[in-house]
């Protein structure tokens, strides 16, 4: 059965005139890692900090791990953790004292938390750093000990908010990893980002922008909506040559782009057919290539046909 | 708008609280060593600056008798101690004029010709004292000298002109007052002066200590973070309160032990009645730091907004130097929210009044007690329970 962790319904936030979030549906089930993809300034934040009863919402609601985020914040609070963009540490204290202070406020005794600190360690990695004063550790780090803050009392849902910003991409490789064995264990986790990468260790993501979400899915399904047709790759040393030729092409009813010494041709057509008209076109043209094959649209692709697609309409 | 919180408060969530900050002060030593060093530091500087006890009030004497008994008035002067006399213009009533006006006298003792003759013919003479009223305060108290000197010079003539016509001068009548002060009888100021500054002191460094604690929250964006817990936030306030609590009171016991060894101010009260005034008062200026922090963006607004807060009620609001009882109704009426008021009653009382008991100044420990509970009831409210 689906149980769902996350539901905001019309969720709305105004600061005086300016809409920072626009009435924002979707659902988060149980167990899954949710992406909320976007610019700077799309809105991802101010949701995050409704969802962990950061910010009151000026209309609509949500409801997070079976409590309303208007009526019950103190409840959501009990039930989530989060981290914030910036890692909210106390830089004079170690690791363990840190897990050991927010464990803490979170209401478990010194004998759970005790035992809790080498799990939480080994979960994200830090083991034998316990007692190092985190306000010495490199950012890589940081994020690990904040991580481990977020989850040390075993929420049901943890927020992250741009938990990779500023960390070097192997760190975050490894950091998307921890998150990954967190959703395995039945974790829900809520993360933003505009690492447009990152969102492949999504199982679903939202698109925002401006405020709204103008798209939502899995990868796969968003990919499709972007580009109904396959994107065709070439390269070649001669890649104006190519343009050139693949654009006196009427059938294509498409786009011809150059990416360095790489071409894509995006049609209207079948995958067979279009690349046997490539083929066919390039030798007329007498462009000399090499692997002709079909590839997927790079999430930057995607975001861009969206974002315009949402703004034509 | 935040939702009304009715849970209860949870020490198990408070102690967390307190062991954290408590790790933070012992950590932060140079903010550590400043917190136990300065009100030692201010203490000693201040109580030396600090005094009521006026000597040496420059005089220029011009005498236009010079007779035996016109030399002996200005000897008394000199011997007194509390005078000096000024050699410049000694004799020369335009220099001691001159002297006056440039401030290099505060006072010009004037005996008239003829003194001695007038005196031996038993007539009336009127010496004349003039003082710098742009210096109202050491003239005061150099006039109430001069009268003193004068009247004892006068009531030696009195008894000498009454030797003289045969009689026993112990059968004049005269009423003499007998004065004692209670409590500190040589007046010395700095027995009372001590108790004051150490109430001052404490005001500033404890709204100072505790004035930067949420600020700094800020600063790291832990703040942020707390909202997002289900910590209370009356919890986090006491929390917070009760590692500076201790760390106060060290700070007021070494400012004693300065104040009793140091100092030789005599301690007649009691150390447990000390201990629970001081609690009180700490209680009510760490709550009044805890509001500044809550309300201060950053560290430097905190500071200031301590200092303009504290330093200056406390120093003239408090009836550290300036009776209270004296002030006009509406500033009396402000006086009563500044916790050093009570603080400054409650030391001197303790210092100096043997057999002081908690009900002695109960008075002043309500009003700490009840402050207290404002200010700490109101930081919690200021530290909201969202970011918006």
């Amino acid at each position: 059965m689906r149980e769902i962790s996350v539901k905001a319904e019309k969720l709305q936030k105004k600061f005086g005139d300016f809409t920072a979030v626009d009435s924002v549906s979707f659902e988060v089930e149980k167990g899954e890692i949710y992406g909320f993809l976007g610019a700077n300034g799309a809105g991802k934040t101010t949701t995050i900090r409704m969802l962990c009863g950061l910010l009151q919402p000026t209309s609509g609601d949500a409801m997070v791990a079976g409590f309303s985020i208007k009526k019950d914040p103190d409840e959501v609070k009990k039930r989530l953790g989060y981290m914030s963009q910036k890692f909210s540490l106390y830089p004079l204290l170690t690791v363990r004292e840190n897990i050991e202070f927010y464990a803490g406020i979170y209401g478990l005794t010194d004998a759970v938390i005790k035992a809790r600190i080498p799990e939480v360690c080994t979960q994200v990695e830090l083991e034998k750093l316990e007692d190092k004063i985190t306000g010495d550790m490199p950012g890589g780090l940081k994020q690990r000990v904040a991580l481990a803050c977020a989850i040390a009392h075993k929420p049901a849902i943890v927020f992250l908010d741009e938990p990779t910003a500023g960390v070097d991409p192997i760190l975050r490789r490894r950091f998307w990893e921890i998150i990954g064995a967190l959703s395995d264990n039945g974790t829900t986790v809520f993360v933003t980002t505009h690492y447009m990468d990152e969102v492949e260790h999504c199982n679903r993501i939202s698109l925002m922008h401006s405020g709204r979400i103008i798209k939502e899915g899995t990868i796969p399904e968003i990919k499709k909506a972007a580009f109904e047709k396959p994107i065709l790759e070439i390269q070649t040393d001669t890649p104006v040559k190519a343009y050139d030729a693949l654009n006196k092409v009427k059938e294509f009813n498409g786009d011809v782009s150059i990416h360095g010494a790489l071409i894509h041709l995006i049609t209207g057509m079948e995958t067979a057919g279009a690349k046997a008209l490539m083929e066919k076109a390039l030798a007329a043209g007498g462009v000399e290539f090499t692997h002709p094959e079909e590839v997927e649209p790079t999430m930057d692709d995607v975001f861009v046909k969206l974002v315009k697609n949402y703004e034509a309409k | 708008m935040a939702k009304k919180d009715t849970g209860k408060l949870n020490a198990k969530r408070i102690i967390p609280v307190m062991k954290k900050e408590f790790l933070h002060i012992v950590r932060d030593t140079r903010s550590l060593v400043i917190a136990l060093l300065a009100p030692v530091i201010l203490l000693v500087l201040y109580a030396y600056a600090v005094t009521f006890d006026i000597t040496k009030i420059d005089l220029g004497v011009v005498d236009y008798d010079h007779s035996s008994l016109s030399r002996e008035i200005a000897d008394k002067f000199k011997a007194s101690g509390y005078f000096e006399i000024n050699k410049g213009c000694e004799n020369s009533m335009a220099k001691c004029v001159q002297a006056l006006r440039l401030n290099g006298i505060k006072m010009i003792l004037v005996i008239p010709r003829n003194l001695f003759t007038d005196i031996k013919r038993g007539r009336e003479v009127k010496l004349q004292v003039i003082g710098d009223g742009s210096d109202t305060n050491t003239v005061t108290i150099g006039l109430g000298y001069s009268q003193a000197i004068i009247a004892q010079v006068s009531e030696n003539i009195t008894l000498e002109a009454v030797r003289s016509r045969g009689f026993d001068a112990k059968s004049v009548p005269m009423i003499e007052p007998v004065p004692r002060v209670w409590y500190n009888p040589e007046l010395k100021s700095t027995n009372y002066i001590v108790p004051g500054l150490a109430a001052i002191i404490m005001m500033l460094i404890s709204a100072l200590l505790t004035s930067l604690t949420i600020v700094r929250e800020k600063e790291h964006n832990t703040y942020e973070q707390l909202v997002s817990t289900p910590l209370k936030p009356l919890e986090l306030m006491i929390g917070k309160i009760v590692p500076y609590i201790i760390l106060c009171l060290i700070d007021v016991a070494v400012i004693v032990a300065v104040g009793i060894l140091w100092f030789h101010v005599p301690f007649r009260g009691s150390f447990i009645v000390l201990s629970v005034y001081t609690l009180l008062f700490l209680f009510c200026a760490l709550g009044l730091g805890l509001i500044i922090s809550a309300v201060a963006e950053n560290q430097q607004v905190a500071v200031m907004g301590t200092a303009l807060g504290t330093l200056l009620p406390s120093i003239l609001l408090s009836g550290f130097v300036f009776p209270i009882a004296s002030m006009p109704g509406i500033i009396q009426a402000i006086s009563y929210v500044v916790p050093a008021k009570y603080y400054i009653v409650a030391l001197r009382t303790i210092f100096l009044k043997a057999g002081t008991g908690f009900f002695t100044i109960w008075g002043e420990g309500m009003f700490l007690l009840i402050f207290g509970t404002i200010f700490i009831t109101a930081s919690a409210k200021s530290f909201k329970k969202t970011i918006d």
